[in-house]
Formats: C-alpha cells, structure tokens, sequence
C-alpha cells in the first residue's frame, strides 16, 4: 500500500466513525422523527440526505478520487442535515453554483471542511457562521470565526489527513490561513493526467 | 403547575421535546430553553425555582457536565441524548431518567410518571410516617395512663385499695381471681377473667405462665427447671411457687430476657 492510499484509508476511515458515532447516528434519527411528526415533505428530504450521506461513504470506498461535482454534491446533502438542527446558525455558499469542471478531488475534502467549521464555531441567530466555498483556479474554503468559550478537545485530525494527501498527489500542498477572524485552507487542483 | 427548564441544542429536539411535554403534562410552564453551555450555566447561576430539566448531554459548546458538577441543582434532571456514555455522571447529577434518542412518546411518560411519583412520593409518606410515629406516641402514652397503680377491692364492709406493685401474683381459682401480696395475703380480685385484670397492667412487669397464675417480675427470686419444657419459679422469698405451663415457658424465657 502506498501512502495517499493509506491517507485515504486513514481519513475513510475516520469518515466512516464519524458516520457510525452514535451521537451523529441517533441525533439525526430523532430529528427526522420530529419531521415526520411536523411536515412529511421535510421529513422525506431529510431522509433521502441522511441516505446520501452514507451511500457516498459505500459507493467512494473503493475510489482514490471523485468528481468534485459529487464531493459537492456530498457536501451539500451533509449541510442540509445540520442546517434543520442548526437553522440560521451557519450558511453555506458555493461559487459558481454550477460547477462546469471536471476536475478529481479526494473524497470528503470539502464535507470534512464544512464539518470543522460548523465544529469549531458557535453560529447564532445574530451571529452566523458563514461558510464559502470558491472555485476558480483552486477551492477555498473560508469562514468567518465565532470562538467557543469552551472549547471542545480535537485534534484536527481531519485537517493533517486532509493534507497529508494533498501533499501525496504530488501537486501543491494545502494552505492554511487562520487569523483573528476567519479561518481559510485552499485546495489545489489535481493534475488530472497524474495516476495515482 | 411544573416549572421546566430544556437544554438541548437541536432545534427539531427541542420541539419534540415540547410536543412530548404538552401530550403529557397538563399544567406546566417552560421556563427555558438553552442551547449552549454558556447559557445553561449564567441561566441557573440565577434561576433556583425549577421543578424539571430536561437535558440533552453533548452542546455545541460544551458537556453539561461542566456546570452540573459545579452548581448545585436541587431539581430533578431527566437526560435526553443519542448515547448513554455518561450514564455515570447523570446519576451524580440528580438524574432520574435516561432518554436515549430517538425515544417514544411512551418512553417518555414513563420518565415524566417516574419524576411525578418521586416528586410526590417523598413527601407523602413523610407525612405518612410522621403521622405513624404520633399515633404510636399518644396509643403508648395512653397504655401507660391507663396502667393502674392500684385495684380497688371491695369486701362487704369496705372498698380498700391494693397497690400493684404489691401484688405478687395472682392466681385464679373457680372463676374467682386472687392476688396475692408480698405478705402473702389473698384479695380477691373484682375481675373475673385474666383478660380483664391484664388491661390494666404493664406487659413488662406481669407475666401469664400459665392458664391460671399471672407474676410479677420484681417478686422472682429464682427459677428452676421442673420438667423437660416447664419452670418452676419462686417468688416473694420463695414464700410461693408456682410453674409454667409447656406452651408459655418459651415465650416466659424470652420475657425474662434468658
């Protein structure tokens, strides 16, 4: 095994946990049980997100890279899920909204981004959390940062991974900048003629 | 009127969560409900006057835990969350319930029953208790009065009147009762049945021994053993001697504390 492969392994893997945590599981099932209580058209939406969601973790297990149409995609059904737990908190925007390339990316690069966003900052209704992402001649995905005042211990693991195999694909590596305000990592493309 | 604080940071839990409430509960007021940890610990910091809190676990912000170990919270908590990894500290915690999500509506009046009949449950049979307690305070003091100090004894010229703690024993003989005194004189009891004279004596001084014969525990000099199950006792200086019967000589031991 090579090591992007175990970097994908390794950050599959976690992806899979975080799918398989119960807290992530059994919180999302109680949301839709009041959905199907409050409005069934919502409930339903719910549920064909929550289904995406795990059927992207099954059909990109055996692929190295994905479209970033379908990582978009991806990342959307995830943003839909947490924005009916977390309604006005956080927003998410993508530029352009239609996206034309065809270009690879590493499964769950922009999913684990927004993830950590919505993680490590405390949206409120007067404050939200914006999330962008920006495609153009690389992806950057930025936020604006509302400190928690107590703050969860993580390891940011999803983001050393996440480098890990950027560095591995060879290309250039991904930048991360954090300041007072907001917090940015941009991601290059992949040459997509390189085999990995 | 319950006064119920929610602290849970899903929207769509909390609603359930209120939905739940109002199926279940008819007279109630939701005081709160926080989102964040921060909230929940500036909220009741000032707030004492909650019946219920619901509680979900893990916040955005933070574990609850945080707080519920630092501030006393006299109030019952009922937990709601995903995973009961902090089963532990939810009992530390005045938890009363554990509602794993996502739970039934039967599930959860089986948690607001149990916070209904603890909350009613203590002081109800406190009272209940403390009501016990004086009934057998006054039935006791009232036992004691009636316990007399002395019989009145009527012959044909006099009513005379025979001090308890003088009777040695009394004896009954023909349907007529005897009690005998330390000098060894007979009177003649007004009761005619032992029933009647035991009314007014103190269990832990006199003593049926058998059918007919009733001692005093002051006047016991000794006992002895007569045959296989039954005692002979000497009493006031061994000027009488009386037995026990096979049927009261165990309960007679136990009287005596041997």
């Amino acid at each position: 095994m090579n090591a992007y492969d175990k970097a994908l392994a390794s950050s599959k893997i976690q992806q899979l946990k975080a799918q398989l945590n119960p807290h992530f599981l059994f919180n999302n099932l109680n949301t839709l049980d009041q959905l199907i209580e409050e409005d069934k058209d919502k409930a339903s939406h719910f549920l064909h997100h929550f289904s995406e969601l795990y059927r992207y973790s099954l059909i990109t297990s055996e692929k190295k890279l994905v479209s970033l149409k379908e990582e978009i995609q991806f990342t959307k059904s995830y943003f839909k899920l947490m924005e009916e737990k977390y309604s006005g908190y956080y927003s998410l925007e993508i530029n352009p909204e239609n996206i034309e390339s065809e270009a690879l990316v590493p499964p769950f690069c922009l999913q684990v981004l927004v993830e950590n966003a919505i993680e490590h900052n405390l949206g409120l209704i007067e404050n939200p959390v914006h999330i962008h992402i920006s495609i153009s001649e690389n992806i950057q995905v930025t936020n604006n940062k509302i400190t928690k005042q107590h703050k969860k211990a993580t390891g940011g693991r999803a983001l050393k991974n996440l480098s890990t195999q950027f560095a591995l694909l060879g290309n250039e590596n991904i930048v991360i900048e954090d300041n007072d305000t907001h917090f940015k990592v941009t991601l290059p493309f992949i040459n997509k003629t390189e085999d990995v | 009127m319950y006064e119920i604080l929610i602290i849970e940071d899903e929207a769509p839990a909390r609603k359930k969560l209120n939905r739940y409430i109002k199926q279940t509960c008819n007279s109630y007021k939701i005081v709160g409900e926080l989102e964040t940890v921060a909230e929940a610990k500036s909220f009741l910091k000032q707030t004492q006057e909650i019946d219920l809190i619901f509680s979900d676990i893990e916040l955005r912000d933070g574990n609850v835990f945080e707080f519920y170990k630092d501030l006393s919270i006299n109030c019952p908590i009922i937990f709601a969350t995903a995973y009961n990894e902090f089963l532990m500290n939810a009992f530390e915690a005045n938890g009363i319930d554990y509602l794993l999500k996502p739970y039934s509506i039967e599930r959860f009046s089986n948690a607001w029953d149990k916070f209904i009949r603890l909350k009613g449950g203590p002081s109800v049979n406190y009272n209940e208790l403390i009501g016990t307690i004086n009934r057998l305070l006054r039935d006791s003091q009232e036992n004691s009065i009636e316990y007399k100090e002395q019989f009145a004894i009527k012959t044909h010229k006099e009513i005379y009147f025979l001090k308890v703690e003088d009777i040695v024993c009394f004896q009954a003989d023909n349907g007529i009762i005897f009690a005998f005194d330390k000098k060894n004189k007979r009177h003649i009891m007004p009761q005619t049945v032992f029933k009647d004279i035991e009314l007014f004596l103190d269990p832990k001084k006199f003593f049926r021994i058998n059918r007919s014969e009733s001692v005093q525990r002051k006047f016991i000099d000794k006992i002895e053993r007569y045959t296989k199950n039954t005692v002979s006792i000497y009493l006031n200086s061994k000027s009488k001697i009386v037995r026990t019967s096979q049927n009261n000589t165990g309960e007679f031991n136990v009287w005596l504390g041997i």
